[in-house]
Protein backbone atom coordinates (compact mmCIF):
# COMPACT_ATOMS: atom_id res chain seq x y z
CA UNK A 1 0.00 0.00 0.00
CA UNK A 2 3.23 2.27 0.26
CA UNK A 3 3.09 3.00 -3.19
CA UNK A 4 -0.49 4.18 -3.63
CA UNK A 5 -0.33 6.83 -0.56
CA UNK A 6 2.83 7.62 -1.89
CA UNK A 7 0.69 8.40 -5.43
CA UNK A 8 -1.51 10.68 -3.68
CA UNK A 9 1.24 12.31 -1.87
CA UNK A 10 2.91 12.87 -4.88
CA UNK A 11 -0.39 13.96 -6.68
CA UNK A 12 -1.23 16.55 -3.98
CA UNK A 13 2.04 17.66 -3.33
CA UNK A 14 2.13 18.15 -7.48
CA UNK A 15 -1.14 20.10 -8.01
CA UNK A 16 0.26 22.34 -4.67
CA UNK A 17 3.30 23.09 -6.58
CA UNK A 18 1.94 23.93 -9.63
CA UNK A 19 -0.83 26.03 -8.05
CA UNK A 20 -3.44 24.31 -9.51
CA UNK A 21 -5.71 23.83 -6.31
CA UNK A 22 -7.76 27.00 -7.78
CA UNK A 23 -8.25 25.71 -10.82
CA UNK A 24 -9.30 22.57 -9.69
CA UNK A 25 -11.47 23.91 -6.91
CA UNK A 26 -13.00 26.38 -9.77
CA UNK A 27 -13.48 22.83 -11.24
CA UNK A 28 -15.73 21.77 -8.59
CA UNK A 29 -13.16 18.83 -8.22
CA UNK A 30 -12.42 18.01 -4.66
CA UNK A 31 -8.82 16.98 -3.17
CA UNK A 32 -10.16 13.80 -2.41
CA UNK A 33 -11.07 13.04 -6.00
CA UNK A 34 -7.68 13.98 -7.11
CA UNK A 35 -5.61 11.49 -5.24
CA UNK A 36 -8.27 8.84 -5.98
CA UNK A 37 -7.31 9.35 -9.92
CA UNK A 38 -3.40 9.33 -8.91
CA UNK A 39 -4.27 6.47 -6.79
CA UNK A 40 -6.08 4.50 -9.10
CA UNK A 41 -3.50 3.13 -11.08
CA UNK A 42 -0.96 2.08 -8.13
CA UNK A 43 -3.43 0.29 -6.69
CA UNK A 44 -4.69 -1.44 -9.62
CA UNK A 45 -0.81 -2.28 -10.34
CA UNK A 46 -0.60 -3.21 -6.65
CA UNK A 47 -3.28 -5.41 -6.96
CA UNK A 48 -2.40 -7.05 -10.52
CA UNK A 49 1.32 -7.93 -8.45
CA UNK A 50 -0.34 -9.84 -5.91
CA UNK A 51 -2.53 -11.83 -8.32
CA UNK A 52 0.12 -12.33 -10.64
CA UNK A 53 2.22 -13.41 -7.42
CA UNK A 54 -0.76 -15.85 -6.33
CA UNK A 55 -1.07 -16.96 -9.77
CA UNK A 56 2.66 -18.13 -10.78
CA UNK A 57 3.82 -19.04 -7.23
CA UNK B 1 -31.78 43.12 -4.57
CA UNK B 2 -30.39 40.39 -2.41
CA UNK B 3 -27.40 39.31 -2.17
CA UNK B 4 -26.37 35.80 -3.83
CA UNK B 5 -23.26 35.46 -1.63
CA UNK B 6 -22.85 36.59 2.40
CA UNK B 7 -19.72 35.64 4.16
CA UNK B 8 -21.57 36.67 7.32
CA UNK B 9 -19.79 37.66 10.77
CA UNK B 10 -16.34 36.03 9.65
CA UNK B 11 -13.73 35.44 12.65
CA UNK B 12 -10.12 34.62 11.21
CA UNK B 13 -6.65 34.49 13.57
CA UNK B 14 -3.48 32.92 12.48
CA UNK B 15 -2.13 31.74 15.59
CA UNK B 16 -1.91 34.58 18.04
CA UNK B 17 -2.38 36.68 15.47
CA UNK B 18 -6.09 37.66 15.25
CA UNK B 19 -6.87 39.07 11.15
CA UNK B 20 -10.83 39.02 11.27
CA UNK B 21 -12.95 39.75 13.89
CA UNK B 22 -16.53 40.50 12.93
CA UNK B 23 -16.26 40.86 8.87
CA UNK B 24 -18.97 40.98 6.39
CA UNK B 25 -18.84 40.63 2.85
CA UNK B 26 -22.11 40.60 0.35
CA UNK B 27 -21.81 39.73 -3.49
CA UNK B 28 -25.28 41.18 -5.45
CA UNK B 29 -26.25 40.48 -8.60
CA UNK B 30 -25.86 43.01 -11.18
CA UNK B 31 -23.06 45.09 -8.66
CA UNK B 32 -19.73 45.34 -9.01
CA UNK B 33 -18.69 45.55 -5.65
CA UNK B 34 -15.05 46.47 -4.61
CA UNK B 35 -13.53 45.97 -1.19
CA UNK B 36 -10.82 48.19 -0.05
CA UNK B 37 -8.45 48.24 3.34
CA UNK B 38 -4.32 48.76 3.24
CA UNK B 39 -2.16 45.72 3.31
CA UNK B 40 -2.90 43.09 5.58
CA UNK B 41 -6.02 44.23 7.04
CA UNK B 42 -7.51 40.81 6.27
CA UNK B 43 -9.16 41.81 2.22
CA UNK B 44 -8.05 38.22 0.82
CA UNK B 45 -8.55 36.26 3.94
CA UNK B 46 -12.16 37.39 3.97
CA UNK B 47 -12.24 36.92 0.57
CA UNK B 48 -10.48 33.54 0.29
CA UNK B 49 -13.09 32.27 3.15
CA UNK B 50 -15.86 33.61 1.17
CA UNK B 51 -15.00 31.65 -1.66
CA UNK B 52 -13.99 28.54 0.14
CA UNK B 53 -10.81 28.34 -0.44
CA UNK B 54 -9.41 29.11 3.91
CA UNK B 55 -11.70 27.87 6.59
CA UNK B 56 -12.98 30.62 9.55
CA UNK B 57 -12.87 30.24 12.82
CA UNK B 58 -16.71 31.31 13.02
CA UNK B 59 -19.16 32.93 10.80
CA UNK B 60 -21.08 31.01 8.08
CA UNK B 61 -21.44 31.34 3.74
CA UNK B 62 -24.51 31.45 2.66
CA UNK B 63 -24.54 31.39 -1.18
CA UNK B 64 -27.31 31.05 -3.49
CA UNK B 65 -29.74 30.04 -1.02
CA UNK B 66 -27.70 27.49 0.85
CA UNK B 67 -25.80 27.96 4.64
CA UNK B 68 -22.37 26.18 4.43
CA UNK B 69 -21.09 26.24 7.67
CA UNK B 70 -17.56 24.62 6.32
CA UNK B 71 -17.62 25.95 2.51
CA UNK B 72 -14.90 24.86 0.10
CA UNK B 73 -14.41 26.31 -3.28
CA UNK B 74 -15.08 23.01 -5.20
CA UNK B 75 -18.84 22.81 -3.60
CA UNK B 76 -19.13 26.65 -4.22
CA UNK B 77 -18.07 26.31 -7.54
CA UNK B 78 -20.59 23.72 -8.29
CA UNK B 79 -23.12 25.73 -7.02
CA UNK B 80 -21.92 29.22 -9.51
CA UNK B 81 -18.93 30.75 -7.75
CA UNK B 82 -15.90 31.65 -9.13
CA UNK B 83 -12.80 32.61 -7.44
CA UNK B 84 -9.75 34.57 -9.39
CA UNK B 85 -6.91 33.96 -6.46
CA UNK B 86 -4.35 36.81 -5.74
CA UNK B 87 -1.80 34.32 -8.02
CA UNK B 88 -1.59 32.71 -11.35
CA UNK B 89 -5.08 30.69 -11.94
CA UNK B 90 -4.54 28.70 -14.82
CA UNK B 91 -2.01 25.92 -14.68
CA UNK B 92 1.07 26.00 -16.27
CA UNK B 93 0.77 22.07 -17.90
CA UNK B 94 -1.69 22.54 -20.65
CA UNK B 95 -2.43 25.06 -23.26
CA UNK B 96 -4.85 28.00 -22.27
CA UNK B 97 -7.52 26.45 -24.87
CA UNK B 98 -7.65 23.06 -23.04
CA UNK B 99 -7.94 24.79 -20.06
CA UNK B 100 -11.00 26.65 -21.19
CA UNK B 101 -12.19 23.13 -22.45
CA UNK B 102 -12.05 21.79 -19.55
CA UNK B 103 -14.34 24.59 -17.74
CA UNK B 104 -16.74 24.30 -20.74
CA UNK B 105 -17.00 20.77 -20.65
CA UNK B 106 -17.48 20.61 -16.83
CA UNK B 107 -20.10 23.47 -17.09
CA UNK B 108 -21.40 23.23 -19.93
CA UNK B 109 -20.04 26.59 -20.82
CA UNK B 110 -20.15 29.23 -23.50
CA UNK B 111 -18.18 29.33 -26.64
CA UNK B 112 -14.32 29.80 -26.32
CA UNK B 113 -14.02 31.23 -29.29
CA UNK B 114 -16.17 34.20 -28.71
CA UNK B 115 -15.06 34.49 -25.21
CA UNK B 116 -10.86 34.80 -26.37
CA UNK B 117 -12.09 36.95 -29.05
CA UNK B 118 -13.70 39.06 -26.75
CA UNK B 119 -10.99 39.44 -24.67
CA UNK B 120 -8.17 39.85 -27.22
CA UNK B 121 -6.46 36.51 -26.50
CA UNK B 122 -7.93 34.71 -29.61
CA UNK B 123 -4.25 34.40 -31.13
CA UNK B 124 -2.35 32.77 -27.77
CA UNK B 125 -5.30 30.24 -26.94
CA UNK B 126 -2.73 27.21 -27.80
CA UNK B 127 -0.18 28.65 -25.63
CA UNK B 128 0.65 28.46 -22.09
CA UNK B 129 0.14 30.63 -19.33
CA UNK B 130 4.09 31.21 -18.99
CA UNK B 131 4.43 32.24 -22.75
CA UNK B 132 1.83 35.00 -21.72
CA UNK B 133 2.43 38.89 -20.56
CA UNK B 134 0.95 39.63 -16.93
CA UNK B 135 -2.34 41.41 -18.73
CA UNK B 136 -2.69 38.63 -21.27
CA UNK B 137 -3.00 36.40 -18.49
CA UNK B 138 -5.52 38.01 -16.68
CA UNK B 139 -8.04 38.11 -19.53
CA UNK B 140 -6.97 34.38 -20.50
CA UNK B 141 -8.45 34.35 -16.90
CA UNK B 142 -11.43 36.19 -17.72
CA UNK B 143 -11.88 34.32 -20.73
CA UNK B 144 -12.06 31.34 -18.02
CA UNK B 145 -14.47 33.76 -16.21
CA UNK B 146 -16.62 34.23 -19.42
CA UNK B 147 -16.88 30.35 -20.26
CA UNK B 148 -17.77 29.37 -17.04
CA UNK B 149 -20.53 32.39 -16.64
CA UNK B 150 -20.80 32.19 -12.68
CA UNK B 151 -23.27 33.84 -11.01
CA UNK B 152 -20.83 35.07 -8.56
CA UNK B 153 -17.10 36.78 -8.90
CA UNK B 154 -14.34 36.86 -6.63
CA UNK B 155 -11.54 38.61 -7.43
CA UNK B 156 -8.33 38.91 -5.32
CA UNK B 157 -5.69 41.56 -6.49
CA UNK B 158 -6.19 40.79 -10.00
CA UNK B 159 -4.43 44.15 -10.90
CA UNK B 160 -1.08 42.32 -9.87
CA UNK B 161 1.54 43.65 -12.12
CA UNK B 162 -0.57 45.19 -14.71
CA UNK B 163 0.22 48.62 -17.22
CA UNK B 164 -2.47 51.40 -16.09
CA UNK B 165 -4.14 50.51 -19.70
CA UNK B 166 -4.59 47.30 -18.75
CA UNK B 167 -5.73 48.07 -15.20
CA UNK B 168 -8.51 50.40 -17.06
CA UNK B 169 -9.31 46.99 -19.75
CA UNK B 170 -9.68 44.62 -16.52
CA UNK B 171 -12.24 46.94 -14.55
CA UNK B 172 -14.25 47.75 -17.86
CA UNK B 173 -14.43 43.94 -17.68
CA UNK B 174 -15.97 43.65 -14.47
CA UNK B 175 -18.03 46.15 -15.07
CA UNK B 176 -19.49 44.54 -18.20
CA UNK B 177 -19.85 41.12 -16.27
CA UNK B 178 -21.68 42.85 -13.55
CA UNK B 179 -23.72 44.74 -15.81
CA UNK B 180 -24.78 41.19 -17.27
CA UNK B 181 -25.84 40.53 -14.06
CA UNK B 182 -22.83 38.81 -12.65
CA UNK B 183 -22.78 39.70 -8.76
CA UNK B 184 -19.35 40.48 -8.69
CA UNK B 185 -16.73 41.57 -6.02
CA UNK B 186 -13.12 42.81 -6.38
CA UNK B 187 -10.13 43.83 -4.27
CA UNK B 188 -7.03 46.16 -5.02
CA UNK B 189 -5.66 49.12 -4.49
CA UNK B 190 -6.20 50.71 -7.85
CA UNK B 191 -8.69 52.92 -5.64
CA UNK B 192 -9.00 55.49 -8.91
CA UNK B 193 -9.97 52.52 -11.36
CA UNK B 194 -12.03 51.01 -9.03
CA UNK B 195 -14.30 53.72 -7.73
CA UNK B 196 -15.22 55.45 -10.90
CA UNK B 197 -16.51 51.85 -12.27
CA UNK B 198 -17.99 50.19 -8.95
CA UNK B 199 -21.15 50.55 -7.56
CA UNK B 200 -20.59 49.74 -4.00
CA UNK B 201 -17.87 50.28 -1.66
CA UNK B 202 -16.87 47.84 1.49
CA UNK B 203 -14.12 49.48 3.68
CA UNK B 204 -12.36 46.17 5.65
CA UNK B 205 -10.22 47.55 8.50
CA UNK B 206 -9.52 46.73 12.44
CA UNK B 207 -11.22 43.32 11.65
CA UNK B 208 -14.18 44.14 10.39
CA UNK B 209 -15.99 45.46 7.17
CA UNK B 210 -17.98 49.13 6.82
CA UNK B 211 -20.72 48.64 3.80
CA UNK B 212 -20.20 52.25 2.63
CA UNK B 213 -22.22 52.31 0.13
CA UNK B 214 -21.65 53.90 -3.65
CA UNK B 215 -18.44 55.69 -4.62
CA UNK B 216 -19.65 59.24 -3.93
CA UNK B 217 -20.91 58.20 -0.63
CA UNK B 218 -18.02 56.65 0.30
CA UNK B 219 -15.72 59.21 -0.26
CA UNK B 220 -17.62 61.21 2.18
CA UNK B 221 -16.54 59.36 4.86
CA UNK B 222 -13.74 60.81 7.05
CA UNK B 223 -13.03 57.76 8.55
CA UNK B 224 -12.28 56.14 5.22
CA UNK B 225 -10.56 58.96 3.87
CA UNK B 226 -8.50 59.89 6.83
CA UNK B 227 -7.13 56.22 7.12
CA UNK B 228 -7.58 54.56 3.83
CA UNK B 229 -7.37 57.05 1.19
CA UNK B 230 -5.22 59.15 2.63
CA UNK B 231 -5.26 61.86 0.32
CA UNK B 232 -8.04 64.61 0.20
CA UNK B 233 -7.78 65.29 -3.33
CA UNK B 234 -9.56 62.10 -4.01
CA UNK B 235 -12.88 62.70 -4.87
Amino acid sequence: MGIVLLSVGVSLLETHLRRERAFLGNLGVRPLVIGLLFAAPALIGELAIRAGGTVFR
Amino acid sequence: MKPILIADSIAKSFGARRVLTSATLRAVPGELRVLLGRNGVGKSTLLKIAAGWLSSDSGAIHFNGRVHASASLPELASAGLFYLPDHDLLSTAFSIRRQLEMIRLQFDGSDIGAAASQLGIAAHLDKRPFELSGGEKRRAELAAVLVRRPICLLADEPYRGLAPKDAEDLTATFAGLAAGGMAVVVTGHEVQTLLSAADHVSWCTSGTTYDLGPPAVALKSHAFRQEYLGSPGLG
